[in-house]
C-alpha cells in the first residue's frame, strides 16, 4: 500500500461511497467551530479511484465539516495503490478505534466489514486487536447479530439509550416490536435488570397466552398510567412489573398476597418482623426483633408468648393459607 | 474388541483421533452443539468410574442410588433433558473398556451391600442395543448374585432380545412415563406411551421385575386429567404387583437449560410453568403447586395400588409428607424403603 500527501479539490471526492465508512455520528457542529478556529488538524485519508475521483477512507465527518464552511481545497493523505480493500480498512477502524471508544452500533459495522477477509473467528478478533478494535470471539459473535439492525434501533443503540445486551434481544423481534420495547425503555430509563425482566416477563406472557409481544405491551403496559403525566417513572416501572409478574406468576402472586394478609391480621407490631423462607421453597420462617430495652423486650416476649397459639401464625407456619 | 464390533455393525464413516479434545472441540465450536453431539458417536475408554453415586444435593432427599456409566448423552431428544446443559459438551460417548466395567461390578458385587444401580442416568440404557448388545451381558451377570439389582430405564422399546434371558428378577426393566401430549410435543423419537407399556407387559410376563418413573411431571392446563389417563393405562398393561417402584419427579432444570430449550424447541412452553430458584439452584416449580400436583399423582396411582412404593425424587420432607402422609425417616430413610421394595421383588438380601 502507498500513500501520499496532496491537495485535492473537495468536488472529486465522494462523500456518499460508504465503504470505508464506520462512524456512526453524522452530526459536525462540534468539527465546524474546531476546523473555524484551528483549521484541519488532522489530514483526512482518501482511496484514489480515477482520476480526479477520490472515496473516504477516514474523514467523513471533517470533510463535511470543511464543505460547510465553503473549502474548496483539501489537505489530504491519498491511498494510491492498495492490493484490495483490506489494508484501507484497517486504516479507517484504526484511525478511528485508536482515538475514541467505538460505540457497539461501530463496533459491528467494524466486524461486518473485517467479516470479508477474515472468516474465523479466532483471526479476526486476533487481527481486529492489532488495530484497536478489542473483541473477542464472544463478542464477535454477539456484535454479528447486530448486523442489520433495525433501522429505528440503530442510533439509540449507538448513542447508548439502548444496552448492548438489550439491543441483542430487540434486534430479534419484529421491528415494530422492537420499537414499542425502545420507547418504553427511552420513556422510563428502567435499570438494565428491569429492562430484562419486563422483556422476558412480556415475551413469555406472549408464548403462554399465544398472542403476539406487541398485543401484550399494548395491553398490559402502554395502558392509560404509562402516559399519566400526574405519575412519575419509578411508579410505572413498579407497577409495569407488579402487572406483569400478576400474569406471568398467578399463583405465585396469589399464595405471596394470602400470606400477606394472613400476616396482616396476626398484626405483628413494627418491631416485629417475620420473614418467611425464600420463595416458600425451604421450612426456615426468620424473626427479626427490634428492642432497645428491657422493658421492651419484655414487650415483645409477651407479643410472641399471644402469637404461639394464634391460630393464623400456626397457618403461616404450615403455609396453610391457600384458600384465603 | 467392543469398538470393531461396533464400526462394523454401524458400517458408517469413522475416525481415530488423538485426544478427546479434538472430539469435544469439534461439539463445542458447532453452531448447534446439541445437534452436532446427537449424532458425533465417540467410542472411547472410560478413565473415571464405572460405579458411582448418583448426584443428589444436600438439601433434597435423595435414594442412594448408584450409576452404571455405562456411556453419556442420548440418540432421542427430549426437550427437558437435562443433559443437553449437563455435560460440556454434550455428546454421545460409549465407553469400550468392558473389561474395567467387569472388574468394578465384581468389586462392588464382593462388598455383598445391597445395591440398586442402573444405566439410565447419563443416557438412556437401551439405545445403545443396536449398536451393541451391551444389556444382554449385565442381566446376566447381574442374575449370578444377590446383593445388587440393576435398573434399566428406557424410553424406547428394543427389548425383544432380552426377553427370553435368564435374569433371576436381579434386572428391573423400567419406563420413563408422561403423558400422551408431552410426548407428542416434547419427545422427539422416543416411543410412544402405549408401545412402551407394551413392552412392559411383554417384560412382565417373562417375569422381570418392572418400575416407571413420571418424571418430569409437567404442570400444564389439563395435566391432571392426561396423568390420570397414563396411570390408568399403566394399570391395564401392568399388575401392581410386579412393579418395584413409582418415581415422581416435577420438571426442575439448572436455569442454563431455559436458554437450550427456547431455542431448540420453539414451540415448547414447558419452561414457562410458575418456577422459583430451588435450594439446590434449580429450577422448580413453586412448592404449593408441586404438593398440590402431587397430591392429586398420587391419589390416582393409589386408586389401583394403595400399597406401591412410590417415591419422590429429590424433594425435601414438607413436600414428603402434604403429599403423602409422611417422611422417609419414619421407614428408615429412602434408601431403605427402596431397598425393601427391591429385596421383595428381586429376591436380594
Amino acid at each position: 500500500m502507498q500513500i501520499i500527501s496532496d491537495t485535492v479539490s473537495i468536488n472529486h471526492i465522494d462523500l456518499d461511497d460508504t465503504t470505508f465508512k464506520i462512524t456512526t455520528d453524522i452530526s459536525t457542529n462540534d468539527l465546524v467551530e474546531s476546523v473555524k478556529n484551528l483549521g484541519l488538524i488532522a489530514s483526512p485519508i482518501l482511496l484514489y479511484i480515477a482520476a480526479d475521483k477520490y472515496i473516504v477512507v477516514s474523514g467523513f465527518r471533517r470533510i463535511d465539516a470543511c464543505r460547510s464552511l465553503g473549502w474548496q481545497h483539501l489537505d489530504v493523505r491519498i491511498i494510491i495503490e492498495a492490493d484490495n480493500n483490506l489494508q484501507p480498512l484497517k486504516l479507517a477502524i484504526a484511525d478511528n478505534a485508536l482515538n475514541r471508544q467505538l460505540n457497539v452500533i461501530e463496533q459491528s459495522i467494524s466486524i461486518s466489514k473485517l467479516s470479508v477477509f477474515y472468516t474465523d473467528q479466532v483471526e479476526l478478533s486476533h487481527e481486529s486487536q492489532k488495530i484497536g478494535l478489542n473483541v473477542n470471539p464472544g463478542l464477535i459473535k454477539k456484535l454479528r447479530k447486530l448486523i442489520p439492525v433495525h433501522h429505528s434501533l440503530k442510533n439509540k443503540i449507538a448513542v447508548g439509550i439502548i444496552p448492548f445486551s438489550i439491543a441483542l434481544e430487540l434486534n430479534e423481534m419484529e421491528e415494530e416490536t422492537a420499537n414499542a420495547f425502545s420507547q418504553i425503555i427511552e420513556a422510563l430509563h428502567p435499570t438494565l435488570n428491569h429492562q430484562k425482566e419486563i422483556i422476558r416477563l412480556t415475551k413469555e406472557i406472549a408464548r403462554l397466552k399465544n398472542i403476539s409481544i406487541l398485543d401484550v405491551i399494548n395491553k398490559f403496559i402502554v395502558t392509560d398510567q404509562f402516559s399519566d403525566p400526574e405519575l412519575d417513572r419509578n411508579h410505572k416501572i413498579k407497577k409495569i412489573r407488579r402487572d406483569l409478574k400478576q400474569i406471568r406468576y398467578p399463583e405465585i402472586i396469589r399464595f405471596e398476597s394470602n400470606f400477606f394478609n394472613l400476616l396482616n391480621q396476626i398484626k405483628l407490631p413494627e418491631v416485629i418482623h417475620l420473614v418467611p423462607p425464600k420463595d416458600f421453597e425451604g421450612i426456615n420462617y426468620s424473626m427479626q426483633l427490634h428492642f432497645q430495652s428491657l422493658k421492651q423486650f419484655k414487650g415483645i416476649n409477651h407479643v410472641l408468648n399471644e402469637l404461639q397459639n394464634h391460630p393464623d401464625f400456626a397457618k403461616i407456619l404450615e403455609k396453610e393459607f391457600e384458600d384465603n | 474388541m467392543e469398538t470393531s464390533v461396533i464400526c462394523e455393525r454401524l458400517n458408517i464413516p469413522f475416525q481415530v483421533v488423538e485426544s478427546p479434545e479434538e472430539v469435544y472441540n469439534t461439539v463445542s465450536n458447532d453452531d448447534m452443539p446439541v445437534e452436532k453431539g446427537k449424532k458425533t458417536l465417540f467410542l472411547t475408554r472410560n478413565k473415571g468410574k464405572f460405579v458411582r453415586q448418583c448426584p443428589g444435593t444436600e438439601y433434597y432427599t435423595c435414594c442412594d442410588y448408584m450409576i452404571l456409566h455405562i456411556g453419556t448423552f442420548c440418540t432421542m431428544d427430549c426437550s427437558y433433558c437435562i443433559l443437553q446443559s449437563y455435560f460440556h459438551p454434550p455428546l454421545l460417548q460409549f465407553y469400550v473398556n468392558h473389561q474395567d466395567l467387569d472388574d468394578s461390578l465384581d468389586q462392588l458385587f464382593f462388598k455383598k451391600k445391597l445395591t440398586r444401580i442402573g444405566t439410565g442416568e447419563f443416557t438412556d440404557s437401551l439405545i445403545w442395543e443396536e449398536i451393541y448388545p451391551f444389556s444382554e451381558k449385565l442381566i446376566k451377570k447381574f442374575s449370578k448374585q444377590t446383593h445388587a439389582v440393576l435398573e434399566l430405564k428406557t424410553k424406547t422399546v428394543n427389548i425383544d432380545h432380552l426377553l427370553s434371558l435368564q435374569h433371576n428378577q436381579k434386572t428391573i426393566m423400567s419406563w420413563s412415563l408422561n403423558t400422551e401430549s408431552i410426548v407428542k410435543t416434547e419427545e422427539r423419537r422416543t416411543a410412544s406411551i402405549q408401545s412402551r407399556l407394551s413392552a412392559a407387559a411383554k417384560c412382565q410376563a417373562m417375569g422381570y421385575p418392572v418400575a416407571f418413573h413420571f418424571d418430569p411431571l409437567i404442570i400444564y392446563p389439563g395435566c391432571e386429567d392426561e396423568y390420570k389417563k397414563i396411570i390408568e393405562l399403566l394399570f391395564t398393561y401392568i399388575s401392581p404387583d410386579n412393579i418395584v417402584w413409582i418415581s415422581l419427579g416435577s420438571f426442575r432444570f439448572m436455569p442454563d437449560l431455559k436458554s437450550i430449550i427456547e431455542q431448540r424447541f420453539d414451540q415448547s412452553k414447558i419452561v414457562y410453568g410458575e418456577f422459583i430458584k430451588g435450594i439446590d439452584g434449580k429450577m422448580r416449580y413453586f412448592k404449593p403447586l408441586r404438593i398440590r400436583f402431587y397430591k392429586k399423582i398420587v391419589s390416582y396411582i393409589r386408586e389401583f395400588a394403595p400399597d406401591m412404593t412410590v417415591y419422590f425424587c429429590m424433594e425435601d420432607d414438607e413436600v414428603w409428607f402434604k403429599s403423602l402422609g409422611f417422611t422417609p425417616a419414619e421407614y428408615g430413610g429412602l434408601p431403605m424403603i427402596l431397598d425393601k421394595s427391591a429385596s421383595r421383588h428381586c429376591d436380594i438380601s
